[in-house]
């Protein structure tokens, strides 16, 4: 142990392990991939097939940390959130957003305008992502995550001032550009996790 | 009443650094195993053997051996009075600290 002994810094640490190997960034980003070429394909499968992804892209993450990240750094498991007030949190944001979507449509052309409905889209996308990842900066502690929500808010309602509504094209260039960046910050942190921790000997154990 | 007597001391088992790390990580995740304490500790080996074996006794950290594949894993939890106790050990430390401004 160092001479200074921080208890917050520990705590932090501890706290944020499971971000700094970079496979949730990019599980992402392998997500949001996904999501763009569900819009393209079919926009009514988004739904289940998002959910779908998620369930059982998850378990390919914890796989893969399974041979890359406890290998070196070691086992460990997060401490979950209350699921109560979790779930009421995520149901709270979304339909935020969704009422936010439907102002949006309201203002724009009427509920009863598709255009308008695709057109608002990718400013659903923007603020819902926007959530998730301010979420995601608080649990890592990484300014980058709460960039990224800015930055995923922002496109959102740029490409809804600016979209025509004439496809979903513009959820898909906003979910494209938000994953860019994200993969992009993934890769980076594995390929740095990977130089700073070396595979640790297995007989490491108490 | 008098000012000048000591203040009352903090629990030892908790106060030594190397269990007080030990507990600070323990509270922060769910379960963890002997390589992470390690890890973000920063304890060799066998002060961390020593300190968890102590803490296990006083029933602050629950420890559980077990096998992924072939390969040995031993688990560490914090129990409930060992949440308890770094809690209070928290408690007293702000109230020192804010004691002498």
């Amino acid at each position: 142990m160092s001479d200074r002994f921080d208890v917050a810094g520990i705590e932090e640490r501890a706290r944020t392990a499971g971000y700094r190997d970079g496979l949730i960034e990019l599980f992402a980003a392998a997500v949001l991939l996904s999501l763009a070429v569900l819009w393209v394909a079919s926009p009514a499968l988004v739904g289940i097939g998002s959910a779908f992804i998620v369930l059982y892209g998850w378990k390919v993450v914890e796989r893969v940390k399974q041979r890359v990240t406890y290998p070196r750094i070691g086992y460990f498991q997060e401490r979950p959130e209350a699921p109560d007030s979790t779930a009421r949190g995520m149901l709270t944001f979304i339909g935020l957003s969704f009422g936010l979507m439907v102002l949006a449509v309201l203002f724009s052309g009427g509920l009863g305008d598709a255009a308008s409905w695709r057109r608002a889209a990718p400013l659903m996308s923007g603020v819902t992502l926007a959530g998730a990842f301010w979420y995601m900066g608080d649990r890592s502690g990484f300014a980058r995550h709460k960039v990224l929500a800015v930055y995923s808010a922002v496109t959102g309602l740029l490409l809804w001032v600016f979209g025509s509504g004439e496809s979903y094209e513009a959820v898909v260039w906003h979910l494209l550009g938000v994953a860019a960046p994200l993969a992009a910050a993934g890769t980076w942190g594995l390929v740095r996790f990977l130089h700073t921790h070396p595979v640790q000997e297995t007989s490491a154990d108490g | 009443m008098d000012d000048r007597r000591p203040p009352i001391a903090p629990n030892r088992l908790v106060h030594e650094p190397g269990r007080l790390a030990v507990l600070v990580v323990l509270s922060a995740v769910e379960e963890a195993d002997f390589l992470f304490l390690t890890e973000q500790t920063g304890l060799t080996k066998g002060n961390l053997s020593s300190h968890t074996a102590k803490l296990e006794a006083a029933a602050y950290v629950q420890i559980e051996k077990a096998f992924v594949g072939k390969v040995p894993r031993t688990i560490y939890r914090l129990t409930d009075e060992g949440t308890a106790a770094l809690q209070e050990y928290r408690d007293h430390m702000a109230g020192v600290l804010g004691s002498i401004g």
